[in-house]
């Protein structure tokens, strides 16, 4: 039709002469992993639908439409809108008071808003204002929820203009999730089982049933009074960090050697029994994890322990000694936490976790071990070295116009990443970038029509994600790349990766 | 709630009688509290565990700052997650006294875990903010607590804190005063702000220990209380 | 009233004709078609000679010897020496100088043979003249300063009368006993060249054979360049109309008969050649009738047979101020008004009409405007008007006509007009390329110069110019018509002028039919032009997306990249700018600069760092460095990147 814009797409418009994706393996790929190979996004999706979780369930992907098999789809999509995929939300303003009502024009313009209310409609959370002056609103939610289910059917989602509300129904809780932003329904949806997982961690999900219980009435901010700045951190955490949206966790890059010194210091030194898992992380990136042979760490989780890690302040003037509830390890009890910090900077955090309420000092004594064989082997000093240099930069890849990527190895379900760089330096453009992240991970996982490969040019940037067995890729170009080229870089990325592989990710699972 | 601390992972219900000073079972060497060598730099001759409890929010941490790196922790508040542990080696009439200090998390949640350290505390500093008639209130509750789950011979420290604050104070001294005196402990209001009978606090704590383990059978008892009414300022500045 | 009566006389008698001294006693007259000049002899030239014309001004006076009766008289083409034929026997010459002036010294030349007889003479040259004998043609080169004739060649030819086109040098003999064998011969300077004879059928032969064909029924004519011998063919029963034949000359074979022109009357007639008409005067009904060949015909495969163009009619009155004979003044002038088609009419080729009698000369002329509402059928009306000289601006005017609500035409006849129009217009354009390339001779093209073309601007500033004065024609009609227009130009490969396109952009704008122009120009029904592109730039405002048909439309022709290129810019549409450069292969001597200050301009970071890259890119790629040299000036522009992004952003120098 319009021939300037056949012109410019005509690169894109064949792909099979001009560059051919290499389906090798996947770099990163281990076959004896540490974490749980996360769930694909689609039984993640299941999941919250059912009500169960992975742990019970024996044979998880029997019904999910999931494309990574690759083998009755071959679906390749590319858009070439020039939509303005990149709007994005404001700056989060710190709530004031004036700013608690319903009706204030600040209130209505944040872009997410997170509520927990519990069956009966009281009030526990609001990520923005006070739940005191929400009453109303959230009486309205479980009126819409209650009259839905009263129709034997549930209500899952409301699209209204810009804004999505999603609604998700466990144990006595509603959460409601209401986003302006890019996310989309499933997206919001995973974040509130992100949120509801955060209150079973702090209560315990048999706690929560047992006081709903004995009082349906209760009000719930009682026994959840302190634990606001997790929920907070945590929604924080979802709209920056990809790890949670990927089902997968960031290690911190570091020589294999090192890292095996690390994972040998705390199984020399904490091999004792009942300690389920130590490991150490750092800035929301994993350094190293041991474990108990036969029990595994589930991402969710660690993303939830990096969440308690990051949300406290509280443990960098002690070493602590706290109740941690891992839902998707054990949702009915509670593991007991030791933790410290390594190096006085705290940007090294020790966590060891195990079911002995009373073993705090043998724990710290272990810790104190760690510690000092840590510092004979100078690996503190390789980590905060590491982190100093801000894991790495795309420039080390070495691929023209390849601006930044997302790259998750699904059998550790770890993903490696670099750092925000030029033209991501203001806060918005750092948004805006990872609302385009959510764009491409939304289009590619689409329930209904689930991609393998999506390449799509924006009026910033040009996006090409890419889904196989082994790896879910998501790279960033600028926005003159061609298809072609593209497709060259993503290859030559696979193979920098693959090179990488030992720095970026953790392969060996160290076991007690 | 009791069995839901003990039971974890997948029903393996894991036994924990044995408690702060018992060895943990198979293969695992002993690991004593006491012999006097935790650490190659500190050295002393005798150890305690104090608690640190009341309300959330009454400044149980800034308390203990304050005493540990005589620093105050000004700005966020900072909410203790479950238990912090800070040691911190005082010399009384000579003694190297070891004070396991545990802050506890003052929320309700919390409140059926720190309980169960209470029965190996050896000195408990109760904490309530003289700008907050609640957690005055509280006391009570928080006392019998105690009652029910410390050891009887355990020191009792009531503390008012947050005296420097001069225009939103609900609670006068003499508030703090009366109820100590029902309940037989000791008492005086503190600062972590202006660092006002912070150390004395502790220092009591430890003289009072100190004198329990190396009391002669003639000698007088050691009464905190009255060791404190005399050394305790009342003004506004600082004496520590 | 009066324009009904202009409208009914399309043939007219010249206002001005040239006056001589009408034939008398004493007093003959005589006109040399080939000088076009009329001759009054007094008295055998005693009483003086007085030639007239082409144009009054020339007028000659002067005497000659009376030396009996005048047969014939006719100046050289130079007219330095007048030929003067008294007998059958010579002819006799007298210098003329260049004031007009003679010495009345004559001398004479007679024909060869005893009994042959002189039966004209034609002039071939300034110094050359033909006698036609009844024996033949004898050719004689006059050497005027001797006074003497030196016998150039003889043709022996029995010739029982001759008729000659001067200006195309032919002379036809006719010969034989019924005088139907006829001879064309082309007559130049020195040449003598005998074509193809041929014979003219009659419609009977008479018993005993006579001279059955007369000289006055057989007219020499130019029709459509082309050289006819034009023949009055009488039936033998007055019932029957009488015909007209037309014998074309054929350079290597006899003259071929190819049409019949169907007079459907009888009687006495008189031909004149007007304008590649022939030009049929009745004198019975005092009637003409006109028959244009090229127009439409019925033909038996052989023959085309033509009827007149118009039903007959007269000429137009024609009234001569006259002097007053009764008034003793003289000075009073009486108006006159004269018998058409009277017996004393002699006529000449091509068109001259005189009276003798009266005196007067005319030119014969038909007037095109009043043919406009005689000629009902548009179509047939046009291409008859095309074949006309100076017929453009009634073309124009039926042309506008045509639009105009009250006459309007159909749309079906107004693309067969177009498409007429443009036939001409086309032909004339490629003999016109034809003959700057010295394909086809330049006299070609001349000739073709004398037809009427009608061009896109004739059309645009004479008829579609109507659109502006009449305002009630619907802009949908409008529309049609231009398309009709444009659709007939393409048809014809003559490629559309930008006006047109404009006139209806404006037209459509003006109605607000937008879609209507969007689909005109995505099914290129309208051409591209940067004239065009521009045009719908100035449209974005009221058509948004005129913007990008604009933009398509200069791709399309290829040559405006660096207009491409600022029409994005000034849009802050940078992408597509660099994508452009780079689909066309320009980015290697793209400026810089230009991009960076638009990329500045849009206040765009993330817009200005995708440029900023994409030429450090370029920079690497031709000099191994990233970084931008003196003279692109882009200091400001790598300031502004370091302030934003921080110095560590820009691309790293490679090490050598």
């Amino acid at each position: 039709m319009s021939d300037l814009k056949e012109a410019e797409h005509q690169n894109t418009s064949e792909s099979s002469d001009q560059g051919e994706f290499l389906e090798e393996n996947a770099p990163g790929e281990s076959e004896n992993p540490m974490l749980i190979a996360s769930d694909s996004y689609e039984n993640l999706n299941y999941e919250i639908l059912d009500g169960t979780s992975t742990a019970q369930r024996q044979t998880p992907n029997t019904e999910s439409n999931e494309t990574s098999t690759g083998e009755e789809s071959n679906n390749e999509e590319q858009t070439e809108t020039a939509n303005d995929v990149a709007k994005k939300k404001q700056e989060i303003v710190p709530v004031e008071e004036d700013h608690d009502d319903v009706n204030s024009e600040h209130w209505r313009s944040q872009s997410k808003h997170i509520f927990i209310l519990s069956e009966a409609g009281k009030p526990i959370y609001s990520r923005h204002g006070s739940e005191d002056k929400l009453v109303t609103i959230m009486g309205v939610m479980q009126a819409l929820v209650s009259f839905v289910g009263d129709a034997k059917d549930s209500l899952r989602c409301m699209i209204a203009g810009d804004h999505k509300f999603v609604f998700l129904v466990r144990d006595h809780l509603l959460l409601v999730g209401v986003s302006s932003g890019m996310d989309s329904t499933h997206q919001i949806l995973l974040q509130l089982t992100y949120v509801y997982n955060q209150v079973i961690s702090v209560l315990t999900q048999s706690t929560l049933c047992k006081i709903f219980k004995q009082r349906r009435n209760y009000d719930l901010r009682r026994m959840l009074s302190g634990a606001e700045k997790f929920f907070d951190n945590l929604i924080n955490l979802m709209d920056s960090e990809p790890g949670l949206l990927l089902g997968a966790v960031r290690c911190l890059p570091l020589d294999g050697s090192v890292r095996e010194i690390i994972a040998q210091s705390i199984v020399q030194h904490a091999k004792i029994k009942d300690l389920v898992f130590g490991l150490i992380i750092t800035n929301n990136q994993l350094i190293a994890l041991v474990r108990i042979k036969k029990y595994y760490l589930h991402p969710m989780d660690l993303h939830l322990i990096m969440n308690l890690v990051n949300a406290s302040e509280s443990f960098k003037t002690a070493e602590s000694w706290t109740p941690l509830c891992l839902p998707k390890f054990d949702s009915s009890g509670f593991l007991q936490a030791h933790i410290s910090y390594l190096d006085d900077s705290c940007n090294t955090c020790l966590l060891l976790l195990t079911v002995d309420r009373e073993s705090f000092f043998t724990l710290s004594d272990c810790k104190s071990k760690i510690k000092e064989r840590l510092l004979k082997y100078n690996a503190l000093r390789a980590i905060s070295d590491s982190l100093q240099k801000t894991a790495y930069g795309i420039q080390q890849c070495g691929i023209n116009d390849l601006r930044h990527f997302l790259y998750k190895s699904k059998s550790t379900a770890q993903y490696t990443s670099p750092e925000l760089e030029a033209p991501y330096v203001t806060q918005k453009e750092k948004d805006r970038l990872f609302g385009l992240y959510k764009y491409l991970h939304h289009r590619i996982h689409t329930s209904g029509r689930p991609l393998k490969i999506l390449f799509h040019v924006g009026p910033y940037e040009t996006l090409l994600g890419w889904v196989t067995q082994g790896f879910e890729l998501y790279a960033v170009f600028g926005p003159l790349v061609t298809k072609t080229s593209a497709i060259h870089a993503v290859n030559k990325l696979l193979r920098w990766i693959k090179r990488e592989e030992d720095r970026l990710f953790i392969l060996n699972s160290v076991t007690f | 709630m009791k069995n839901d601390r003990n039971s974890v992972s997948n029903g393996t219900v894991v036994k924990s009688n044995s408690g702060m000073n018992g060895h943990h079972g198979y293969g695992h060497p002993m690991i004593q509290r006491q012999p006097s060598r935790q650490c190659s730099t500190e050295m002393y001759d005798l150890s305690c565990k104090v608690m640190l409890i009341g309300d959330s929010g009454v400044g149980k941490t800034c308390l203990l700052v304050r005493f540990k790196d005589g620093t105050f922790l000004s700005g966020s508040f900072i909410s203790t997650v479950g238990i912090d542990f800070r040691n911190k080696v005082v010399e009384v009439d000579g003694a190297k006294v070891k004070l396991q200090i545990w802050d506890t998390a003052g929320q309700e949640r919390f409140r059926s875990i720190t309980r169960a350290y209470y029965r190996d505390a050896n000195a408990l500093l109760l904490l309530y903010d003289v700008t907050n008639k609640n957690s005055f209130d509280n006391i009570r509750a928080w006392l019998a607590e105690i009652n029910e789950y410390a050891q009887e011979d355990v020191v009792i420290m009531l503390l008012g804190n947050k005296c420097d604050v001069a225009g939103e104070r609900q609670l006068r001294r003499e508030d703090g005063e009366r109820l100590a005196k029902e309940y037989g402990v000791a008492f005086m209001e503190t600062s972590a702000k202006t660092g006002m009978n912070v150390e004395l606090a502790f220092m009591a704590v430890a003289r009072d220990l100190k004198m329990k383990k190396t009391r002669k059978p003639n000698e007088p008892q050691f009464n905190v209380a009255d060791y404190v009414d005399q050394e305790k300022s009342t003004s506004q500045c600082c004496s520590s | 009233m009066a324009s009904q009566e202009i409208s009914s006389h399309y043939i007219e008698l010249c206002p001005n004709p040239i006056r001589f001294e009408p034939v008398g006693k004493a007093n003959s007259v005589f006109f040399d078609d080939a000088n076009k000049q009329v001759f009054a002899v007094r008295s055998g030239g005693a009483m003086g000679v007085v030639v007239k014309g082409p144009d009054d001004k020339n007028v000659i006076q002067s005497r000659l010897e009376d030396r009996g009766d005048v047969m014939s008289i006719k100046f050289s083409p130079d007219k330095k020496i007048l030929a003067v034929q008294r007998s059958s026997k010579s002819v006799e010459f007298i210098n003329f100088l260049e004031d007009m002036t003679t010495d009345q010294f004559e001398y004479s030349q007679s024909c060869k043979g005893k009994s042959t007889q002189i039966i004209g003479f034609i002039w071939t040259g300034s110094t050359e003249i033909i006698f036609i004998t009844d024996h033949g043609l004898e050719q004689y080169q006059i050497f005027p300063d001797k006074r003497t004739l030196k016998c150039l060649k003889t043709v022996s030819h029995q010739v029982n009368w001759f008729v000659c086109m001067p200006e195309n040098g032919i002379l036809l003999l006719s010969s034989g006993t019924l005088g139907n064998t006829l001879y064309p011969i082309q007559v130049r300077p020195g040449v003598l060249n005998r074509l193809p004879k041929f014979e003219v059928d009659l419609p009977s032969v008479p018993k005993p054979a006579k001279l059955s064909l007369l000289e006055r029924d057989v007219t020499l004519a130019s029709i459509y360049n082309q050289l006819y011998i034009v023949v009055l063919r009488h039936q033998p029963r007055a019932s029957v109309g009488a015909e007209i034949v037309l014998y074309q000359l054929q350079k290597e074979s006899p003259a071929r008969k190819t049409d019949v022109l169907k007079l459907d009357m009888s009687g006495r007639f008189a031909i004149n050649i007007i304008d590649n008409l022939v030009m049929v005067h009745h004198q019975a009904s005092k009637t003409s009738v006109i028959f244009d060949i090229q127009q439409g015909s019925e033909t038996d495969g052989f023959l085309k047979y033509h009827y007149p163009v118009l039903s007959p009619l007269p000429i137009k009155p024609f009234k001569l101020l006259l002097p007053t004979i009764n008034v003793q003044a003289g000075t009073e002038k009486m108006e006159y008004l004269c018998d058409l088609y009277s017996a004393n009419w002699i006529v000449f080729q091509p068109n001259i009409v005189i009276d003798a009698k009266l005196g007067c000369l005319w030119y014969i002329k038909i007037t095109l405007q009043p043919l406009v509402t005689m000629i009902y059928d548009k179509s047939i009306l046009i291409s008859f008007l095309l074949n006309r000289r100076d017929s453009k601006m009634v073309i124009l005017s039926v042309c506008q006509q045509m639009l105009i609500p009250g006459h309007q035409a159909s749309l079906h006849t107004i693309a067969q007009v177009y498409d007429m129009l443009n036939t001409v217009y086309k032909s004339y354009r490629d003999t016109e390329t034809q003959a700057m390339n010295g394909e086809v001779p330049q006299s070609v093209f001349n000739g073709l110069k004398k037809k009427v073309i009608i061009d896109q601007s004739d059309m645009y500033t004479h008829v579609f110019s109507v659109y502006e004065e009449c305002k009630d024609i619907k802009y949908k009609f409008k529309v049609a018509v231009l398309i009709e227009y444009i659709r007939s130009l393409n048809q014809f490969n003559i490629s559309v002028q930008h006006y047109l396109y404009e006139l209806i952009i404006n037209i459509l704008v003006q109605n607000n039919c937008f879609y209507q122009l969007h689909q005109f120009l995505q099914y290129h029904v309208l051409s591209d032009s940067k004239p065009l592109a521009c045009l719908m730039l100035s449209l974005e405002s009221v058509y948004q997306p005129a913007h990008q048909l604009a933009l398509d439309m200069l791709k399309r022709l290829q040559t405006a990249n660096e207009e491409i290129i600022e029409v994005l810019l000034s849009k802050q549409q940078l992408l597509p700018a660099l994508r452009f450069i780079r689909s066309v292969g320009i980015v290697d001597t793209a400026s810089s600069r230009k991009f960076l200050e638009a990329g500045l301009n849009t206040s765009d970071d993330m817009l200005f760092y995708t440029v900023f890259k994409f030429f450090e890119a370029r920079n690497l790629r031709l000099r191994s460095n990233p970084r931008f040299q003196q003279g692109e000036h882009c200091e400001h522009y790598v300031k502004h990147f370091e302030s934003v992004f921080g110095i560590e952003a820009l691309a790293a120098v490679p090490v050598s």
